[in-house]
């Protein structure tokens, strides 16, 4: 913190001495005058979430990228679909989320969570979807394959910190079973960005 | 009377997403208010919410409390959750509103601190944006972002400080590889900002070599528990025998507490 605020005046320094000399260099002998600049640099802090097609479970699956580009395929709205249309069991989500944060201001954390999801009249808790990321264990097994743990508890799927430019993917499944009754389930995925004071 | 935390960092970072992608992008502003306002006094000051996707989003607001976990995320809890709470002293608009793409909007929030009250209080106020318009119809799971302005408030100065290390082990991660892992536990009544390190000793009591300790950015609010992880791989120093790691964490201007546990290299 001590170094980038050294940088800072550093930089600032420079602004208010660059445009001053082109001035002296033409004034030789005159008065001398200076500009004062001077710039206020907000903080910033974003997140940006995208839907990306999944690639099936690859062998060795992407979660961690330098820079913030988004995955290729075709990207979707801030929707994750389970076709669970054969018999139960663990079905993998239709895509993959990425996770893109930006800050100039402060550390920051990516926790995913859910409530589950809910029918008419029938309800699929959070123990039975499965979250992958760079964050989860890879020797971890809630029954959903290596690397997947389940949301019973919000699990921390990116962090980073100020001026690092990083994008995170998260794979996700859902657990079927016999005694589901059958019919559209709906609920909501929430990732959660907070700065680390 | 106001101090925003680190406002005067260089701006790097730049999300190149532009409405061609129907992303999901919101930005509060600013993240973290570190206040001191005194007891009996009150502040205010504004929010700046910012649609950066390109899809229509429903925000709603929400006073929460917070807490950080060991590794020092910060997350949004509910009442008596977290670590001691202001959420009760803020004032705002919680009802829900929608932001076009690139569309921005300001939320004034009334911080009013009651009189008789001392040490740190802390709260998030958390904005929750979903897009505002499905494309698919049938089963499947919505994706939400929450994100917000935490609230860290110091209403004396001379609140009570403290902090202890209630926990420090060993662990191996290799032939060549031992971590120490300790847990510093704040028991005073404000937030601290601790600084560890680590020395490995042999039984002489000569210090062989030093380790680069890491508990992220340091901050532990009140009743909070940080955990704090050094390693040792120095495979050249690490010859058979028995030692003893001190971990040291200070804070509060010269403060320290310190922690030891013995290991042995076969």
């Amino acid at each position: 913190m001590r170094k980038r605020s050294l940088q800072f005046l550093f930089g600032s320094i420079l602004l208010l001495v660059l445009p001053a000399a082109p001035m002296a260099q033409e004034q030789v002998g005159g008065t001398v005058q200076t500009v004062g600049v001077t710039t206020t640099i907000e903080p910033f802090m974003s997140v940006t979430i995208v839907t990306a097609e999944s690639t099936r479970d690859g062998a060795d699956p992407p979660f961690r990228n330098l820079g913030s580009s988004v995955d290729g395929g075709s990207l979707a709205r801030g929707v994750v679909e389970f076709e669970a249309l054969e018999q139960p069991g663990i079905v993998e989500a239709d895509k993959h989320v990425q996770i893109i944060v930006s800050s100039n201001c402060t550390n920051w954390s990516v926790e995913c969570s859910s409530t589950g999801l809910t029918s008419a009249d029938d309800l699929i808790p959070p123990e039975r979807l499965f979250v992958k990321s760079f964050y989860t264990d890879p020797g971890a097994d809630n029954g959903a394959g290596p690397g997947y743990e389940n949301l019973v508890v919000p699990k921390l799927v990116a962090a980073g910190s100020a001026s690092q430019e990083l994008s995170y993917q998260v794979y996700l499944k859902l657990e079927v079973t016999w005694d589901d009754t059958p019919g559209d389930y709906d609920g909501i995925l929430s990732f959660t960005v907070m700065p680390t004071p | 009377m106001r101090r925003t935390a680190a406002i005067m960092l260089p701006l790097i970072a730049v999300v190149p997403l532009g409405n061609a992608f129907a992303a999901l992008s919101v930005s509060v502003l600013p993240p973290i208010l570190d206040l001191s306002v005194p007891p009996g006094d009150r502040n205010e000051f504004s929010l700046t919410v910012k649609n950066l996707g390109g899809s229509k989003v429903e925000v709603s607001p929400a006073v929460m409390d917070v807490m950080l976990n060991p590794t020092g995320a910060a997350l949004p809890v509910g009442p008596g959750e977290g670590a001691p709470s202001c959420a009760a002293w803020v004032s705002m608009d919680e009802n829900g509103f929608s932001l076009e793409p690139g569309e921005s909007t300001v939320r004034r929030v009334v911080f009013e601190v009651p009189r008789g009250v001392a040490g740190g209080t802390y709260c998030v106020i958390v904005f929750e944006a979903r897009e505002a318009e499905r494309s698919t119809p049938g089963p499947s799971l919505n994706i939400s972002t929450r994100t917000g302005t935490i609230i860290m408030e110091t209403a004396s100065r001379r609140s009570r400080r403290g902090g202890e290390i209630t926990d420090v082990k060993v662990t191996r991660n290799g032939e060549h590889q031992v971590g120490i892992v300790a847990s510093f536990r704040n028991t005073g009544e404000v937030h601290l900002k601790i600084r560890p390190s680590c020395l490995i000793s042999n039984p002489e009591g000569r210090v062989v070599d030093r380790l680069d300790s890491d508990a992220g950015t340091g901050t532990v609010l009140p009743g909070g528990i940080r955990e704090i992880r050094a390693t040792w791989d120095n495979e050249r120093k690490m010859v058979p025998g028995t030692y003893e790691a001190q971990l040291s964490v200070d804070f509060a201007g010269g403060r320290r507490v310190t922690g030891n546990v013995e290991f042995a290299i076969d």
